[in-house]
This record gives structure tokens, sequence and C-alpha cells, in this order.
């Protein structure tokens, strides 16, 4: 059974919400902070004065088998209306009331997370880069800003797997060193060739990897990296305000891009401290990943999608770092603009360049 | 009597006249080695007397019977003593018992107008004529290369042009195009974890470069297209043997 938290401010009754600026739950009615430890205690107090019968419906006459198996109902403790969610929502609003609610009984088990990165960042703070994030792009359709809604900037927390391994490598490497000199007659060109091995470890921590398949994989490894120093132990607490899904991708199924990751890297520092060199090329490699630990935590991610000429646009804001991605369409009749006003310059640059070529009689 | 003063007045200024004149036809051929036939030098001589005079220089020919080494000097002798102007290109072609050499130099301001490659050019038209024995055909090949390269000295082409053009179209969406519009693209997979590397958790139990072997290649310097017949000219002028 799902149980539906609400916080409450213990001075007003308003909604409690968790605020960026503060790292404190605060309300936005009567700005009372509290600190979070404290709404965990409330955690175990709301949960045992929710209601024991059940409070969720299901629609199983209405819904095809594995769309019910995907969607629940609750009922909102604030205003009574219901929240229809999919199965891996652990926060959100109810559409009525806005009353910020958490499903506290998607979290428990084995569905808690572990550690949470706080939101660092606000709202406005994400509306403000997502005005940068089109500045000075030349071929930006002038309409696409002013169609955009900002206000539906959501803050998300995005289920993430965190890998730590030691690896150990052996990658051996074909080098050579080039020297040239000439005489009167000839060019000569000694080439010395070696043999290069490089054999050690390198630890890798809380590596991140998308735990929802929600959430395009290269929009989130777009926003990396995180701190994970800022991240703490879980509270439900800290999702009042925003919305949240737990996993829907295991563990088992992200381990493999974690250890491409974990390769490549490896390659890439090994490969690193063989200088000295003309050329270096790969001739064996030996690359022994043991996973060590797993930790699921919810990471936040300021989101927003915005529909332009016909094609959906998603947006996002890593909240921690503020690092702000998201592709952007482009206009044809600005590229094409551009493309000739480039296209006058380089060519007169080309002329200019033919011209004192010609005068100095080198042409 | 007043008229035979006349008459003889009128047959000094005739005289005069006729002399001034021929003292103005300068010649630009000199085939002191008689390889020439007549025909052949007086046709070359009008040749190289219409060029000289649409490029405003003096442009000579002389072949000589010469043992001299250091053929440049023999040229420069040759162009300042012949030469009705400073200004202008000779092709001095030396015969002598053992071998046969030629230099072309440039003097005045032509010679700071002559570069390298138009020497290349000269070099190119008349000396496979000039080992051919045609050497009539070779001064006739060196006056239209050399009226060429002066004519298009410090003007573009058309076709030029036109590169310049293609140059800047297709430069346009190579570099600052593609530019612009990597702009707008933002996300991307990340194939590396190297944010994630532990602080000092790499370490090195082997590091080993071994020297396995070493080659040495060696390639021919590219030789002067003359065949080898160059025998110098320093800085001035291209000398060579035929």
């Amino acid at each position: 059974m799902a149980t539906i938290l609400d916080y409450k401010c213990p001075a007003c009754g308003g909604k409690a919400e968790f605020d960026s600026s503060t790292q404190m739950m605060k309300c936005p009615f009567c700005d009372t902070t509290f600190d979070v430890n404290a709404m965990a205690e409330m955690d175990q107090v709301l949960e045992e004065e929710a209601p024991q019968a059940p409070a969720w419906e299901t629609t199983d006459q209405q819904w095809e088998d594995d769309e019910a198996a995907q969607m629940q109902v609750f009922v909102c403790n604030s205003c009574g209306g219901e929240l229809i969610t999919d199965s891996t929502t652990v926060a959100t609003h109810c559409p009525y009331c806005d009353n910020p609610v958490v499903l506290a009984g998607r979290l428990s088990g084995d569905l808690k997370p572990d550690l949470v990165i706080p939101f660092q960042l606000d709202k406005e703070y994400a509306k403000n880069a997502f005005r940068k994030h089109f500045m000075g792009k030349k071929l930006l359709p002038k309409s696409f800003y002013a169609e955009s809604r900002l206000e539906e900037i959501k803050g998300v927390y995005v289920p993430f797997w965190l890998f730590d391994a030691d690896v150990d490598a052996n990658i051996t490497y074909k080098a050579t060193k080039v020297r040239t000199w000439s005489d009167h007659n000839y060019i000569y060109t000694e080439t010395s060739h070696y043999s290069v091995v490089r054999d050690g470890s390198i630890g890798f921590q809380r590596i991140p990897v998308d735990g929802s398949s929600k959430m395009p994989d290269d929009m989130m490894e777009s926003i990396e990296p995180y701190d994970s120093r800022q991240a703490v132990d879980f509270q439900t607490a800290y999702l009042s305000g925003y919305l949240a899904d737990r996993y829907d991708v295991t563990a088992e199924q992200s381990i493999q891009r974690a250890n491409q990751r974990i390769k490549h890297s490896t390659e890439n520092v090994f490969r690193n401290s063989v200088v000295g060199y003309s050329s270096v090329n790969t001739a064996g490699s030996n690359i022994h990943t043991d996973n060590c630990k797993t930790k699921y935590a919810l990471y936040p991610v300021w989101m927003l999608t915005t529909i332009w000429g016909g094609k959906k646009y998603t947006f996002a804001m890593n909240g921690q770092t503020g690092k702000f991605i998201g592709d952007l369409p482009m206009s044809k009749a600005a590229y094409w603009k551009w493309w000739a006003i480039w296209a006058g310059i380089l060519s007169a640059g080309a002329l200019g360049i033919l011209f004192i070529l010609t005068k100095m009689g080198i042409i | 009597m007043k008229l035979r003063i006349f008459l003889l007045i009128l047959l000094v200024i005739a005289l005069l006249t006729t002399a001034v004149f021929a003292a103005e036809e300068p010649s630009y051929v000199f085939d002191e080695a008689d390889v020439l036939t007549h025909e052949e030098e007086e046709r070359l001589n009008q040749k190289l007397a219409q060029i000289s005079e649409e490029l405003g220089i003096s442009v000579l020919a002389a072949t000589a019977r010469d043992n001299n080494y250091y053929l440049e000097s023999s040229a420069r002798t040759y162009f300042t003593r012949k030469s009705p102007s400073t200004d202008g290109l000779i092709l001095y072609l030396a015969f002598s018992g053992n071998e046969n050499r030629y230099h072309i130099d440039a003097y005045g301001n032509t010679a700071n107008k002559f570069s390298e490659r138009m020497y290349d050019k000269v070099e190119n038209a008349c000396v496979p004529l000039l080992r051919a024995g045609e050497y009539s055909m070779a001064i006739s090949s060196y006056a239209n290369t050399c009226n060429k390269q002066i004519s298009a000295y410090g003007k573009m082409s058309v076709p030029e042009i036109l590169l310049c053009f293609v140059i800047g179209i297709v430069l346009s969406f190579l570099i600052p195009m593609n530019i612009l519009k990597n702009q707008l693209k933002s996300v991307r997979l990340q194939p590396e974890a190297n944010s994630y590397i532990r602080q000092d958790s790499l370490l090195f139990r082997k590091q080993s470069d071994t020297f396995l072997y070493r080659n040495v290649t060696r390639v021919p310097k590219p030789k002067n297209s003359s065949g080898g017949g160059r025998v110098g000219g320093g800085s001035s002028g291209r000398s060579g043997r035929f």
C-alpha cells in the first residue's frame, strides 16, 4: 500500500516545501523554516496517522491489463482530488490544489534511495539559465524563445544508480620515435620502435547511470558531472515541492553503461602516461573491472519540454551545478543569411590574399 | 647660287635624318656564334623588338663563342653594351668546344618582377629546344614566355578570381556555419567517466618502455628539372647546360 505524505507547516498549516536556497523545509505562506531532520521525525508520525484502510482504487475495468498495472489512483489528503500516477512516480503535485505530495510507500524497502543531492538552485535560476541558453545563438528562430513557457519548468528528482569500481588494467602499446636529417644528396629518416607496457590500477566512485526509462540517457549524461560529496542520506522531506520518480531500470541493466565509461576512462588515463613518442598505437588491452558497490540515489534536475514546429524540445539543468543543456531548432532563413555573409567575407579574404601574392610575383 | 646652297642644306638634312633613323633601330638578337640563319635572325629581331616595345623593356637574345665559366658576367656585359635600355631580360647562349651553356637574367626593374617561378617557366620553355638544337625556336619560345609572364605580372586572371569565390563558399560551409550549427547542439553522451576517478587512486605497478629496433630510410633530394645542367647563376638569373 502506498502512503501519501504531505508536509504541513506546524505554524499555519500551509504546505511546506524543500527550499534549495536555505536547504531547509520552508512554508511559503508564513516563511517559517524547519530543519529537514525535524521533518524526518514527522515522516513516522504522518505514516502512523495515514488512514489504514486502502486509499486507492483500481480501474481495471476501464484500462487494459498492462496499462492498469502501470497506473494507480490516489486521493489527495488536502482536497480529496484524485491523483493518477504511473508506477514510478514517487513525488508530485495534486493537479487540483497544487499540494505537494510524496508517495512514501514507493520509497520503502529496496525502493528507498540511499542518497539524495538536494536542489541547490531554485526555479528562478533555472529560468535565467534557460534565457541565457538562447543568447548568442544566431541560427535560432526568433519565435522559439517567445513561444517557450518558462513557468512550466519543473524540478524533478531523477533516479540514478551510482557505481563504484576498482579497475586493474594491463595495456601494451607500439610506439615510435622519428628523427630526420639531411645532407647534400639525401633526406634521412630514422624510426626507433618501442614496446610500451602500462600495468596498474585505478578507482572510480559514484559513476551515475540514469535509472529511469523516461529520462533520455544522453540528456542525463550531458548535465554531468554531479558532485557526490554533497549527497546526503535520503529523507522524503527533500522531495516535497518537486517531482520525483523511482527507478524502472535496474542496476544490472545499468552496469554495462558504467563499465563502458570506466573502460574508456582507464584507456585514456593509461594512454596519457605514454609520452615522448612520435606515434603510439594500442597493441593489446586487458581491463578487469571489479564493481564493488552500487547505490541508489536521486539527483536534482530542472526540466522543461516545449513543442515548436510540431517537434518536442526538452531542456535540462543540473539542479546542483547549473549546467544547462538542450538541443535547439535551426532557422533555415537565418542559416542562409549567415552563410551569405560568411561566404562574402571569406571570398573577399581570398581575393585579398590572391592580390597580395600576385603583386609579390609569387603567383 | 642660292638654289645650290638650298639643295646642299636639304641633302645634309636628309643624310642626318637617315643616320638618325638608322641609329634609332636597335637590335635585339646578336648571333655572334653564327648558329642562326640570316632570315631567322631578322625574324627573331623583329619579334623581340615588338615584344620589347609592348613591354617597355629590352628583351635580348645573344649567342657567342664563350669559354667563360661564369656566364653571369658575360651576359651582364653584353646587356649593358647592347641593350637600348637598362631594364630588361637577356638569353645568353655560350657555345664552346666542350659544352654549350645558357644564362637567363633580368636587369633593372624587371629583376624585381621576375620571380623564380618565372625563371622556371622560361627555362622549361626554351631549354628542351636548345638541347634539341632548335636555337631559333628556343629564342622564339623564350621571347613568348617572357612576354606572357611580364604581361601577366600583377594581374589576377578570371579563373583565379572565380577560385577565390569557390574557396569562400566552400570554407563558409565547412567552418563558420558548422560552428554556428554546433552551438545549437549540447546533448551528447559522455564517453568517459574522468570526473569520477577516485583521487590518488591511479597506481602503476609496472611501466616499461623497451627499445625493439631501429631502421633508417633515405630519400634523394629533388634535383633541378633542367636535368642537372644547371651550373650555377647564384642569386641572379639562371644558368645551365644544353
